[in-house]
């Protein structure tokens, strides 16, 4: 497959990359494709998901061969509430009030045992409350989000 | 009366006993009492052993058509060939009730299984005694109990709850060694809604009470979770594959299938640099098992453990293994019996045991001390000690005081103990142990803070690895994590033959 990037202007901008339309050729045909630049935090962020991914791939993969068990229930299902599942301090909230979560987003990170513990939902929904702040510490069983 | 007569009317009570009752199944959609049976079992193997049972035969009016069904299918077939004996309750009559003769076809394939050395499976719906009978029901009860307790350990006893298991029928299973309840069908419970309403006025549903979610995943009671009848009795299937039929056989050896891995380096990658990261520890299991398969008990209950079956080289193995992605993959109350039951399970049926440690330590709190965790912790320790069976364990990562210890550390027996480079073997975490340790010199220095961080680095170079605890001889190798299952494999060939004699007792005395 031969691929050339061509910039709109013909060459590579001088103050960086924020917003620029390229034209992307594939096998000979053209496209003119919108590049966005994001922050370097969001691409951490974004590798982390594609790990998360790639996680659940494999194990999808290796309990497909197994259909008479039921999905992974990855947490426990507490209705419209995500409780702490141990007492720890917030180190890091990843949504905000709001924000439409999908099942098995990252939400928190909980630190506790000098381990740094993803919280992640177990369900989707826009969320409607998040009753800790940053830094927080959390007793077991405190309330961290309310879903509508 | 002629001999063909007698035949017809031999073929007429068959016809009687075998009968079921349509309309309940068109009701509930479920498969019938005998259908259960047929299809946990290979097929034509079941024979029926007690079909004319009947506490009905004071209102025979010689006509076979009068007389009831007992409301239980009792006999014996074979799992992959292998032999069981089941009972199947039927709801369809009399509500599966258990009175004096019911029990008794129960009992009476409990004791064949015992004599002849077969597992017992027990496919349960019942709606408790049978109040008409009086104190028969409960003698009954008793008299199944009392085999299960005395079958625990001898032969793997397995109850399928296949629907409502109300009051006494609860206690069957809970003797029993893996209950398996089917979602948004089964449910436990000593006492129903309507009693607990009326004792103390709480208001509850059947399934939040003791529906298959309430007991896999809070109370524990039961051990698998399906989503419908016929997965459950494949899974059932399944988990019989891996038993041996009695605790004087060892598991069965299959074929080995080597574990799906697409790069031989895969397994490097799983656990992260850094100690404060979590992962899933069922990834390395997988590249360490045949198949990359596990059978997972007590999946939904106390995650921040595994506990599972698997093959390693076709033989059956029990693993148990810290989870760091739940609860940092702590030791809990909870954690504690999970793994406690499994070993000892193990231990009856001659499985040996892998334990896999990245253990962070006993979760603390008020909860935790208040609700007894150095009672419940010390069953880890009971059963780990009390276990004859070949005990290996790898330590991946944290391996930190007494959750170490716990986790089939090298002074509990074990037989050997490998590390992968990656290990943090210490009696605390490099914090504690330095702030510990040099108190005096941090709390008189003017930069408390600096002195710390310089003395938990030296304390984490000094001794925080594998190596120090190798010299000790707590490790009797560090490993390349890539070696993980041929060491295994050729470990468990080494210790095949183990024997380990314990000073004659009644039994243990292990804390409950």
């Amino acid at each position: 497959m031969l691929l050339e990037i061509l910039f709109s202007d013909g060459k590579i901008p001088a103050g960086g990359l924020e917003m620029k339309i390229f034209q992307v050729s594939i096998n000979g045909k053209t496209y003119r494709v919108t590049v966005e630049e994001i922050a370097e935090e969001a691409v951490t962020k974004e590798k982390t998901e594609i790990n998360s991914v790639e996680t659940i791939a494999v194990d999808e993969i290796i309990n497909s061969n197994k259909a008479c068990f039921v999905d992974d229930i990855w947490v426990i299902d507490s209705g419209n509430i995500i409780k702490a599942p141990m007492a720890g301090i917030v180190v890091d909230l990843l949504i905000n009030t709001g924000a439409e979560v999908e099942k098995g987003d990252l939400i928190a990170v909980l630190e506790a045992m000098k381990m740094e513990n993803e919280l992640r939902s177990h369900r989707s929904g826009k969320v409607k409350e998040i009753p800790v702040i940053h830094g927080q510490f959390v007793n077991q069983g405190d309330i961290i989000i309310v879903f509508e | 009366m002629n001999i063909h007569e007698y035949l017809q009317e031999l073929e007429g009570y068959k016809n009687q006993f075998k009968k079921e009752n349509q309309d309940y199944k068109d009701k509930t959609g479920s498969l019938s009492a005998r259908e259960r049976i047929n299809y946990l079992l290979d097929s034509d193997s079941f024979m029926e052993i007690g079909a004319f049972v009947s506490s009905d035969w004071e209102n025979y009016r010689g006509e076979p058509e009068n007389i009831g069904r007992e409301g239980v299918i009792t006999g014996t077939g074979k799992i992959g060939g292998r032999s069981v004996y089941v009972f199947s309750q039927d709801f369809s009559v009399r509500g599966g009730s258990l009175g004096e003769l019911h029990a008794l076809k129960i009992c009476n394939i409990m004791d064949l299984a015992l004599k002849t050395g077969a597992p017992i499976i027990g496919l349960n719906e019942s709606g408790g005694a049978r109040i008409q009978e009086g104190i028969y029901g409960l003698i009954g009860y008793g008299n199944i109990l009392n085999r299960n307790t005395i079958a625990s350990g001898v032969v793997p006893q397995i109850s399928v709850v296949m629907g409502a298991c109300a009051g006494g029928a609860v206690y069957s299973p809970a003797l029993t060694d893996f209950v398996f309840m089917i979602a948004e069908k089964s449910r436990m419970f000593i006492t129903g809604p309507q009693v607990v309403k009326c004792v103390t006025g709480e208001e509850v549903s059947h399934q939040e009470l003791g529906g298959a979610i309430t007991h896999n995943q809070l109370s524990g009671v039961a051990h698998f979770l399906a989503p419908n009848e016929t997965a459950c009795l494949d899974m059932v299937r399944e988990l019989y594959s891996y038993l041996p039929l009695n605790n004087r056989e060892k598991p069965p050896v299959i074929t080995p299938v080597i574990p799906v891995v697409g790069d031989l380096d895969e397994i490097l990658k799983i656990i992260p640099m850094q100690p404060q990261k979590q992962y899933d520890v069922r990834r390395v299991l997988k590249l360490i098992v045949d198949d990359s398969e596990l059978l997972e008990i007590h999946r939904y209950f106390a995650p921040n453990v595994i506990t599972c079956l698997a093959r390693l080289n076709g033989a059956t193995v029990g693993m148990v293994a810290n989870q760091p992605c739940h609860l940092a993959g702590c030791l809990d109350i909870q954690a504690s019996d999970k793994i406690a039951r499994f070993v000892r399970f193990c231990d009856c049926f001659n499985i040996p045991l892998l334990t896999f440690v990245d253990v962070p330590g006993f979760l603390p709190g008020t909860s935790q001390e208040h609700g007894g965790i150095i009672r419940h912790g010390a069953k880890i320790l009971y059963a780990y000690a009390e276990a004859t069976v070949p005990k290996i364990t790898v330590v991946l990562r944290k391996a930190y005081g007494g959750g170490y210890m716990a986790m089939s550390g090298r002074s509990l027996g074990v037989d050997i103990v490998y590390a992968w480079p990656t290990a943090e073997i210490a009696v605390m975490g490099p914090e504690a142990a330095a702030s510990i340790i040099y108190r005096d010199e941090i709390n008189n220095s003017g930069s408390p803070d600096m002195i710390l961080s310089d003395k938990t680095k030296e304390y984490r170079e000094r001794f925080v690895n594998p190596y120090w605890a190798c010299a000790r001889g707590l490790v009797d190798e560090v490993i390349d994590p890539r070696e993980t299952r041929t060491k295994l494999i050729k470990s468990l060939e080494v210790l095949s033959g183990k024997q380990e004699l314990r000073p004659a007792k009644k039994h243990g005395n292990i804390p409950l």
